[in-house]
C-alpha cells in the first residue's frame, strides 16, 4: 500500500508543461489486478503520454472508491528528447463478486477526445488474507486515532512475552478420519525480529502430513484484540489424521533473537537513538486439540482409508499377445486428498498370469489448498499359458468429503487373449520345472506311426455276461442232475439184492421144510438135495453170489469176509461135505436127522447176525 | 450248434476287420501327407466303431501330437498305453508329449506285482479269460462226478479237482482285471487348454485350482456332466466332461 503510494507520490513533485510532444497521444488504462477478492483493495490507472485536459471519469458505481483520482503528471529527458505523462489513479475495492468492466474514462488532448480501453475485473469471494488485510487496514485507523505507533514499541525484557509469541492455527477443529486440515504457525511479534531459529519442530502424531513448501515466509499484519502485529508465517502444513479421537498437535519451539534497545549513558547512542541488544527469546506454541470423528459405518468392502476427491483409471498396453510375452497394466489414482496413503489394489489376476509386484510413480503437488496429484501402479504381468482371460474390473472406494459419503469406483475389466507362444517346445521347457529341464534332447521328436495292426474289440462280449455267469450255473445244474441221475439208477439197484437177501431165509425154511418131508418118507437122496440146496441159496441170496460161484472155498471166503465166526464156517461147510457124501455114499455114518438139525442150527447162526 | 455260432461269428468279424484296416491304412496315408488334423480324423472314425488297437491310438495320438493337440495326443498315447503296457514306441512318445505338460502332477508309479499282473491279464482278452474259467469250473466238477462214481484214489482227484477250481477263479479275475484295464474310466487326461477346478458340479461354484492339458488326472465319478477328479497329491475337484478325456 505504501509502497504504491510512494511510487506515484514520490517519483516527480514538480510539473512540467511541455507543449509540442513527439508522437501520437495515447490514453490507455490499467490496472493493478484483474482478479480480485472482494474486499480487496487494487488500483486502476489511466495513463495519457501527453498533456491533457477535461477527465471524464470512469463508471465505478460497481466500486467502492477507497481514494482517488490522484492525479500525477511525469517528465523525462532522455538523450535530449523529452517525454511527459500524466495518470490518474483511483484505489477501488469491489462490492460484491462478478465479473464488471470498467470503461467510460476519457480525456482531451490537442482538441481531440480520447478513450480509454476498458479494463475488466473479476471479483471472487474474500480470502483470508485479504480480509486480514482489510483487518489490518481498519486496525491502521484504529491505531491512528489512538495515537500509538505502529512499530518498534520499546519494549522491557519482562514484557515481552506479550509482545512475541507463536500460534498455530487451524482451518477446522472437527474432522473425519482421513480428511485434511491446514496448520499454520504463525509468529506474532511487535518488536524486532533479527532472525528465528525453530529448535523443535512440532511433531504430529496420528496424522500424516505434508509440509507446504513456501520460498519466502508470507508477512502480513494482523490486529489481535485492538493491537496491530506483523504476522510471519513460518510453516503451513496438511495434516491429514490417521486415527479417530481428540488428536493433538504438539507445540512448535523456536528461538528468535530479538533487537532491544537499551538506554545507554552513552551520548551519541542516546543522540543516535540509543543503543541495541540483541536477545535470544525462547517461543512455545500451545498445544492444540483437533476432534477428529470415525467415518461413518458400514464402509465399503474395499475402503482402504482414502478421503478426499479421487477418479481411477487403468490402462493396458495390449489385450492380445503369445503365451510368455509381457503385458502393462497401469492403475492410476489421482485426485485430491490423502494420496499418499493410496495402497497397491490388488488386481486379481488369472492364476495362470506371473504377475509382479507393481513400479509406484507418484505425481504429487503440495499447493496452498492442499496436496493433489496421482499415483500409479505400473504391473508387468506375463501370461504363461494359452487361452482367453479377463483382467476383472478393478474397485475403488474412497470417502468423499464434499458429499460426506462413500463412493465406489469400477475401472474398466480386460479380456486378454494369449495364443500359444511361438517356438512352443523352447517356451514351454522355460515353464517347466528343473527336473524337466535336465532332459534337453535337441531334435526331440515323437516316434513314427505304425503300419501294421490288428483291430480287436477290447469290449468283451462273453465275459461278465449272463451267459458267462449262466454257464457256471449251468455246470453245477448238470453236476448236480447227474448225481441225482447216479442215485435213482442204484438205489434201483440195490432193491433186487435186498429183496433177496430178505427172502433167503423164507426159501431156506421152504426148503428145509421139504427136507422134512423126504426125511419122513425116507427119501435120502432127495433130502440132501434139498438141505444142500438149502444152505447153498441162502448164503448165495444173502452174500448174492450166483450158484455157479458158490464153490466151497467162494462160499468160505465171502463168509469170512462178512465176519462169520470161522466155527461157524467150518460146521456149514462139514454139513455140505455130509450132505455131498452122503448123496453119492448113502451108507454114511450121519444120520438125516442129525444133519436136519444142524442145518436148522447153521441157518439160525447164520440168521442171528 | 454254439461252434457253427462262433463260426459264423469269426467270419463276420474277418470281414469287418479288412474294412476296419482299409480306414487305418487311410489315416495312415493322411498323415504320411502331413494332413495331421484329416488323419486323426480317420483314426477317430475307427476307434469309435469300438475295434481298436494299441498301433492305432499311437498312430493317432501322433497325428493329434503334430497337430498341436497335446491334450488328445497324450490321451491317445495313454489309451496305446493301456491296450499295450511299456510297449517302447508308445512309452517314448508319452514322455515326450508330457514333458510339453505345464502341470508338475507326478504319479506314483505302478508296483511291479501290479505290473506283471497287469500285464499277464493282457495275454488273452477277457472273453478268452471267461471261457478258461468256466472250461476249468466244468472239469473240476466232472472230476468231483467221477470221485462219486469210482470211490477210487480219492485224495489224488480231490487235489486235482481243488486246483480245477482255483484255476477257475484265477482266470475269471484275470478276465476281470483285463476288462476294467482296458474299459474302466479310472484317469483322465484334461484336454482345455486352462481350466478351473471347481469345488462343486455347478458352473458358478469357487475355483479351487488350475490345470492344464495334458494333465492326468484320477477320475473318482461322474454326475450330470461333471467328473470328480482326484490329483496324485490328494486335491479333489470338478471338471466339465467335454473338458476331459477318459482313458
Amino acid at each position: 500500500m505504501l509502497n504504491k503510494l510512494n511510487i506515484y507520490i514520490f517519483i516527480f513533485l514538480n510539473t512540467f508543461l511541455f507543449k509540442g510532444f513527439a508522437g501520437e497521444a495515447k490514453f490507455t488504462a490499467a490496472t493493478s489486478k484483474n482478479k480480485v477478492a472482494v474486499g480487496e483493495t487494487f488500483q486502476i490507472e489511466y495513463t495519457i503520454n501527453t498533456n491533457g485536459n477535461r477527465f471524464t471519469p470512469p463508471n465505478l458505481s460497481d466500486f467502492t472508491i477507497l481514494g482517488g483520482p490522484n492525479q500525477s503528471q511525469s517528465m523525462q529527458f532522455i538523450n535530449g528528447s523529452m517525454s511527459q505523462s500524466l495518470s490518474f489513479s483511483y484505489f477501488l475495492t469491489p462490492k460484491k463478486e462478478g465479473t464488471y468492466t470498467i470503461s467510460g474514462a476519457s480525456i482531451n488532448a490537442d482538441g481531440k477526445t480520447l478513450t480509454a480501453n476498458s479494463l475488466k475485473i473479476e471479483v471472487v469471494k474474500g480470502s483470508p488474507q485479504t480480509q486480514q488485510q482489510q483487518q489490518n487496514q481498519s486496525s491502521q485507523q484504529q491505531q491512528q486515532r489512538n495515537g500509538r505507533p505502529q512499530q518498534s514499541a520499546p519494549v522491557d525484557a519482562e514484557s515481552l512475552g506479550d509482545n512475541i509469541f507463536l500460534k498455530v492455527s487451524l482451518d477446522k477443529s472437527k474432522v473425519y478420519v482421513g480428511e485434511q486440515i491446514t496448520a499454520t504457525f504463525k509468529i506474532y511479534t511487535r518488536v524486532n525480529i533479527v532472525g528465528t531459529q525453530a529448535s523443535e519442530m512440532p511433531k504430529f502424531n496420528g496424522f500424516w502430513s505434508e509440509e507446504l513448501k513456501q520460498s519466502n515466509a508470507k508477512q502480513y499484519n494482523e490486529s489481535m484484540e485492538g493491537i496491530q502485529y506483523t504476522v510471519a508465517e513460518i510453516k503451513k502444513t496438511f495434516l491429514y489424521p490417521q486415527r479417530s479421537g481428540k488428536l493433538e498437535i504438539e507445540p512448535l519451539e523456536l528461538q528468535a533473537v530479538v533487537r532491544q534497545r537499551v538506554k545507554s549513558n552513552n551520548i551519541f547512542d542516546q543522540l543516535f537513538g540509543g543503543g541495541v541488544q540483541d536477545v535470544p527469546v525462547n517461543l512455545k506454541s500451545k498445544r492444540v486439540t483437533v476432534d477428529v470423528m470415525p467415518l461413518p459405518e458400514p464402509k465399503p468392502e474395499n475402503f482402504s482409508g482414502m478421503v478426499g476427491k479421487f477418479d481411477v483409471t487403468t490402462k493396458i498396453n495390449r489385450t492380445k499377445l503369445k503365451a510368455n510375452e509381457s503385458i502393462n497394466y497401469k492403475v492410476t489414482i489421482s485426485g485430491k486428498g490423502n494420496l499418499k496413503l493410496s495402497e497397491d489394489l490388488k488386481p486379481q489376476f488369472p492364476p495362470d498370469f506371473e504377475a509382479y509386484d507393481p513400479k509406484l510413480s507418484d505425481n504429487f503437488s503440495v499447493k496452498e489448498n492442499g496436496v493433489s496429484g496421482s499415483r500409479t501402479f505400473d504391473y508387468l504381468v506375463i501370461p504363461r499359458a494359452s487361452g482367453t482371460f479377463e483382467i476383472p474390473a478393478q474397485t475403488f472406494a474412497y470417502f468423499d468429503i464434499d458429499s460426506k459419503k462413500y463412493k465406489t469406483i469400477s475401472t474398466e475389466a480386460y479380456t486378454v487373449e494369449v495364443e500359444k507362444g511361438a517356438g512352443d517346445n523352447q517356451t514351454q521347457v522355460f515353464n517347466s520345472t528343473t527336473e524337466k529341464q535336465d532332459i534337453k534332447v535337441i531334435g526331440n521328436d515323437i516316434r513314427y506311426i505304425k503300419s501294421k495292426t490288428n483291430l480287436k474289440s477290447t469290449v468283451p462280449t462273453y465275459f461278465g455276461s449272463t451267459t458267462h455267469f449262466a454257464s457256471y450255473a449251468g455246470a453245477i445244474l448238470m453236476f448236480i442232475s447227474l448225481i441225482a441221475f447216479r442215485k435213482q439208477r442204484q438205489k434201483a439197484g440195490s432193491d433186487i439184492v435186498a429183496v433177496k437177501r430178505n427172502k433167503a431165509t423164507k426159501v431156506a425154511i421152504k426148503r428145509l421144510n421139504n427136507a422134512k418131508q423126504f426125511l419122513d418118507t425116507n427119501d435120502s437122496q432127495q433130502f440132501y438135495l434139498e438141505i444142500s440146496r438149502a444152505l447153498n441159496g441162502y448164503v448165495g441170496d444173502k452174500y448174492n453170489m450166483s450158484l455157479s460161484e458158490s464153490t466151497s472155498e467162494n462160499i468160505s471166503k465171502v463168509l469170512l469176509e462178512n465176519k462169520v465166526p470161522e466155527t461157524t464156517v467150518k460146521e456149514y461147510l462139514e454139513i455140505i461135505k455130509n450132505c455131498e457124501f452122503a448123496r453119492f455114499a448113502p451108507s454114511t455114518s450121519v444120520p438125516m436127522n442129525e444133519i436136519y438139525s444142524k442145518s436148522i442150527n447153521i441157518i439160525e447162526k447164520l440168521e442171528a447176525r | 450248434m454254439k461252434k457253427n455260432m462262433i463260426l459264423v461269428l469269426v467270419c463276420l468279424l474277418q470281414a469287418l476287420a479288412t474294412q476296419a484296416q482299409s480306414v487305418f491304412d487311410a489315416g495312415n496315408k493322411l498323415f504320411k501327407e502331413n494332413k495331421f488334423e484329416a488323419a486323426a480324423q480317420a483314426y477317430e472314425k475307427q476307434i469309435g466303431t469300438g475295434r481298436v488297437s494299441a498301433e492305432l491310438f499311437l498312430n493317432c495320438g501322433n497325428a493329434y501330437y503334430k497337430a498341436n493337440q497335446l491334450g488328445k495326443a497324450i490321451l491317445m498315447y495313454e489309451k496305446a498305453a493301456k491296450l499295450s503296457p511299456y510297449d517302447d514306441d508308445v512309452q517314448a512318445n508319452l514322455t515326450i508329449a508330457n514333458k510339453k505338460t505345464l502341470d508338475k502332477v507326478e504319479h506314483a508309479p505302478d508296483f511291479v506285482l501290479t505290473k506283471m499282473w497287469n500285464l499277464f491279464c493282457l495275454k488273452y482278452t477277457a472273453d478268452a479269460w471267461a471261457i478258461m474259467s468256466v472250461v476249468s469250473f466244468i472239469l473240476s466238477l466232472a472230476i468231483v462226478f467221477f470221485i462219486i462214481q469210482t470211490k477210487n484214489n480219492i485224495n489224488l482227484y480231490s487235489i486235482l479237482t481243488l486246483v480245477l477250481i482255483g484255476f477257475s477263479v484265477l482266470f475269471y479275475f484275470c478276465g476281470n482285471t483285463n476288462n476294467k484295464q482296458l474299459n474302466g474310466n479310472s484317469n483322465g487326461i484334461i484336454l482345455t487348454s486352462t481350466v478351473n477346478i471347481k469345488s462343486a458340479p455347478e458352473q458358478n461354484s469357487k475355483a479351487l485350482f488350475v490345470l492344464h492339458e495334458g494333465t492326468k488326472v484320477q477320475v473318482l465319478s461322474e454326475e450330470n456332466n461333471w467328473v470328480n477328479i482326484k490329483l496324485p497329491n490328494g486335491n479333489e475337484g470338478w471338471i466339465e466332461t467335454g473338458m476331459i478325456g477318459m482313458i
